[in-house]
């Protein structure tokens, strides 16, 4: 059995905060998440992990597949549209 | 009843579940410091959840192991209960990502129910781990970010629980354990494959830019406090 610390060091977990901030610290982190797109983390999570299971080749393949759906979305036209105006996106899931 | 003012959010079921799920509650927000205004929606009783309080506010879906007295081990219902919140919480639209966490302050998940695992044949014992696997892949694969907030023992099952997510983020007290050999077992749910791996692209991950900081040797976290 190891603890918080030893878990942060191998890399079992990616951060170690005091008990009492715990959901409050999980709460943040998915809200930074939710100023994304949310297909394109949908997307990124499939690559990730499918491409965990792939020979890089057929990794890359997926990557570029899905890199292609997302550019078909509607979030995509304002996502690059609104850093070209340097303004915040507002994502729509579509 | 009257719901105290304090949680005049909470949005609950049938009367008669008022004031045992209010008490949960108020047992929740005090050992993992939940802001009051969370709310229990009524999707608990909804989905005839008997093991897992889940509830919704905003775009985030809340599933909390809730068998403190056992140290939040898991048995069938348990697993059973996870794949209806899970899959709920993937249909769900609005739902944008998952914490999943412990009720009280001693564990995440402590593991498989010892005494369950006494009475299973290998064929019962060898289905239930593949159901646990597919719970779990449901949870890798979910589509949404979800993050395991470890606030306690996350041992067996529970250690492959977290590992099954995407983000992990440990209290202090946490600790983190297969000790399934020292049963005569291994892990089922993954444990053999899932830290394998991590550990596979922690080894290639520190080989190339993260050797010269061993704060990030694990290519997999990214900042503590």
């Amino acid at each position: 059995m190891i603890g918080a610390q030893e878990a942060y060091r191998i890399g079992l977990v990616n951060e170690v905060v005091p008990a009492t901030d715990l959901i409050t610290r999980s709460e943040t982190i998915l809200k930074q998440i939710f100023a994304n797109a949310p297909l394109a983390v949908k997307y990124a999570l499939e690559a990730v992990n499918k491409g965990l299971e792939m020979s890089q080749a057929e990794g890359l393949s997926l990557e570029a597949s899905l890199f292609g759906l997302c550019a078909g979305t509607e979030d995509k036209k304002e996502g690059t549209q609104a850093f070209l105006q340097k303004r915040a996106a507002q994502f729509q899931g579509r | 009843m009257r719901a105290p003012s304090k949680c005049k959010n909470l949005i609950v079921g049938k009367a008669r579940n008022r004031p045992q799920r209010l008490s949960v509650i108020k047992c929740l927000t005090n050992n993992l410091n939940l802001k009051e205004e969370l709310f229990m929606s009524t999707t608990t009783t909804e989905l005839n959840l008997e093991t897992i309080l889940y509830a919704k506010k905003g775009a985030i879906a809340y599933v909390t192991l809730n068998r403190p007295k056992v140290l939040n081990a898991l048995n069938k219902r348990t697993w059973e209960d996870l794949k209806a919140a899970f899959e709920d919480a993937q249909d769900d639209d609005v739902v944008r990502g998952v914490i999943l966490t412990g009720a009280g302050d001693k564990a995440f998940i402590a593991g498989a129910d010892i005494s369950e695992l006494t009475q299973v044949s290998a064929v019962e014992a060898e289905k239930s781990s593949t159901f646990g696997q597919e719970v779990l892949n449901l949870i890798e694969n979910l589509g949404k970010p979800v993050i395991a907030a470890v606030n306690g023992f996350a041992l067996g099952g529970g250690c492959e629980t977290a590992m099954a997510c995407t983000i992990r983020i440990a209290a202090e007290n946490a600790k983190f354990g297969q000790p399934e050999v020292k049963l005569g077992v291994i892990p089922g749910g993954g444990g053999t494959q899932r830290f394998a791996a991590a550990h596979r692209e922690r080894s290639r991950a520190s080989a190339h830019s993260f050797r010269r900081n061993d704060r990030s040797a694990g290519g997999l976290s990214h900042r503590t406090r």
